[in-house]
């Protein structure tokens, strides 16, 4: 069973002279096992639209129903939320406990499980982020890299096993290498448990590369919803927009400029290799 | 569950009141206690009560803030009237008006606290025009000037006006970090709201710790910034906009001696009530 959002907008301030319409009439539905990208330029409300999937945040108006259960309802949002796994920006200034094992523990402890299956589920959450049980299990949070306390902090949301893992931001402030670990390791575990995986950037590579969809969110509204090669095909459209587009289409983009007519489905490495190869080869002849 | 915290309810808006110099308004604020100390008859009240709510016009302050600034005190102005009720005067020969065992309310006890209602309503709706009209961080620099005296005796004046600046500073920030980190904890299966007082102070853990930790580190990042941009202390530091006292400030001043010395002749000219 799907993520359904209905009709959502969110009012901050509603009913005062400066309310302002943060998100607007969103209408999606968030199918299981798959990659959705989100993108959205500071302010264009896609931190608030997230907020909404696990009930965090109300919706003004129109419904969400996480697995048929109704996100309003203060009951059926309690059931509903432990499907919903939310990682939000900056994720490793959560911390608080003394080790990383009690701080992963921390979410299915409050589930009510018992010893044995906290300890199974912590055991697996740092074996999917990439942290060595033996070497990490009894560290202070704090004693960590910056990158080691934002995947302890992910397997912290891991461990809970969400059905649906939202992500903010992840690899925010980290380095290029940090960032391909933890895009690697999200697609890794969306293939080991088959959890659908919802993840807000703004870096246009990293969702060109994982999201098999991709919703791209302008001033509160759905700009653009649908496949990568959908999306970015209309790069010119996003840069429009005030967005990045990955750097392929960039320089799709300044080819078109100077008169090379570069297809517009093209936006990864690879494609434009063959492409460039493909010029090069006709001009040969 | 911290939303409601305001602190500082500085209300923007272009007027004379808002331009005033920030030490004319931490003055007139101390007059106007001085003033309503003053009034000793019920009548009197009504002075400040008129000044209250022309500064309020003048500042084009819709009228409805002397509501919101007495809010936060409803309780205590309705303990402070009930036990001034039963709080026998030192009159001879009491009116009584009603007695049940212990308890006995007379006509002077009524009065008395019809009397410091309005003395405690007059008190916070003047003091607060102050944070209306003023920034925080403008009243913080006026307190500086004002104080500046105190640099003879070796007082830190400069120090602690940027202690309360930087305090004032960071308390929509670290407002912030608290609702960012609550949202967090909640996604992990925080509960804050069900269970013993021992259970839920503990369940506050998760979000001080955090808290503290970030606090801690913002403090360490801004002594960083600073002193690498040369702060070094008050001295021989000169302000960008310097306080200027102008005709305005002059006329404040004079309006509440004004108030002070109306509301004392007419007392003695009229003793009643």
């Amino acid at each position: 069973m799907p993520i359904e959002v209905k009709n959502v907008t969110h009012t901050y301030m509603a009913g005062s002279s400066i309310s302002v319409n943060a998100i607007e009439n969103i209408n999606i539905t968030i199918n299981d096992g798959e990659f959705l990208g989100i993108i959205g330029h500071t302010g264009s409300g896609k931190s608030t639209f997230i907020q909404h999937l696990n009930g965090l945040v109300q919706p003004t108006s129109g419904t969400i129903t996480v697995d048929g259960y109704d996100m309003r309802d203060k009951k059926q949002k309690v059931l509903g939320r432990r499907l919903v796994g939310m990682v939000l920006q900056y994720p490793e200034y959560q911390l608080f406990e003394e080790t990383v094992y009690k701080d992963i523990a921390y979410g299915p402890k409050n589930m009510g499980l018992d010893e044995k299956a906290i300890d199974d589920r912590v055991r697996e959450a740092m074996d999917h982020v990439g942290l060595e049980f033996k070497k990490f299990a009894d560290k202070s949070p704090f004693e960590l890299s910056g990158g080691e306390k934002r995947r302890a902090a992910i397997a912290g949301v891991i461990a809970m096993r969400p059905k649906y893992l939202v992500l903010d931001e992840p690899m925010a402030g980290l380095d290029p290498k940090g960032r391909k670990n933890i895009l690697n390791m999200l697609e890794s575990l969306r293939q080991a448990t088959n959890c659908s995986i919802i993840m807000v950037s703004h870096s246009m590579d990293d969702v060109a590369r994982s999201a098999q969809r991709i919703m791209v969110i302008n001033e509160g509204k759905i700009a653009k919803l649908g496949s990568p090669e959908d999306v970015f095909s209309d790069a010119e459209g996003l840069v429009e927009m005030g967005l990045d587009v990955p750097r392929i289409s960039a320089l799709a983009i300044e080819m078109r400029k100077r008169g090379i007519d570069v297809p517009k489905n093209i936006f990864k490495a690879e494609q434009m290799l063959e492409f460039i190869k493909g010029i090069k080869a006709q001009e040969r002849k | 569950m911290f939303k409601d915290i305001t602190l500082g309810q500085y209300y923007p808006s272009d007027s004379a009141i808002h331009k005033l110099d920030p030490r004319t308004k931490i003055l007139t604020m101390i007059f106007y206690i001085v003033a309503v100390f003053l009034v000793n008859r019920i009548y009197a009240f009504i002075f400040p009560a008129i000044y209250v709510v022309s500064v309020m016009l003048i500042a084009k302050i819709p009228l409805r803030y002397i509501k919101n600034s007495i809010k936060p005190i409803k309780w205590i102005i309705i303990f402070m009237f009930i036990l001034n009720l039963f709080l026998s005067t030192n009159v001879e020969n009491p009116t009584v008006v009603f007695e049940w065992w212990i308890l006995r309310i007379t006509h002077e006890s009524i009065y008395r606290s019809i009397y410091i209602t309005l003395r405690l309503i007059t008190l916070v709706a003047g003091t607060s025009l102050m944070t209306l009209t003023t920034t925080p961080i403008s009243l913080t620099d006026g307190l500086e000037r004002l104080l500046a005296p105190l640099k003879a005796i070796k007082f830190p004046v400069h120090e602690l006006a940027m202690m309360m600046t930087i305090a004032l500073r960071f308390i929509p920030t670290l407002l912030e970090e608290v609702d960012k980190i609550t949202k967090a904890q909640l996604a992990r299966g925080a509960d804050f709201e069900s269970g013993s007082i021992i259970k839920r102070a503990k369940s506050m853990i998760p979000i001080l710790i955090p808290l503290f930790i970030s606090a801690f580190r913002r403090a360490d990042e801004l002594a960083m910034a600073m002193e690498s941009r040369c702060y070094h202390g008050g001295e021989g530091r000169t302000k960008m906009n310097v306080l200027k006292f102008h005709i305005n400030d002059l006329y404040a001043i004079l309006v509440m001696i004004g108030m002070c010395a109306v509301i004392v002749v007419i007392q003695m000219l009229l003793p009643i009530l």
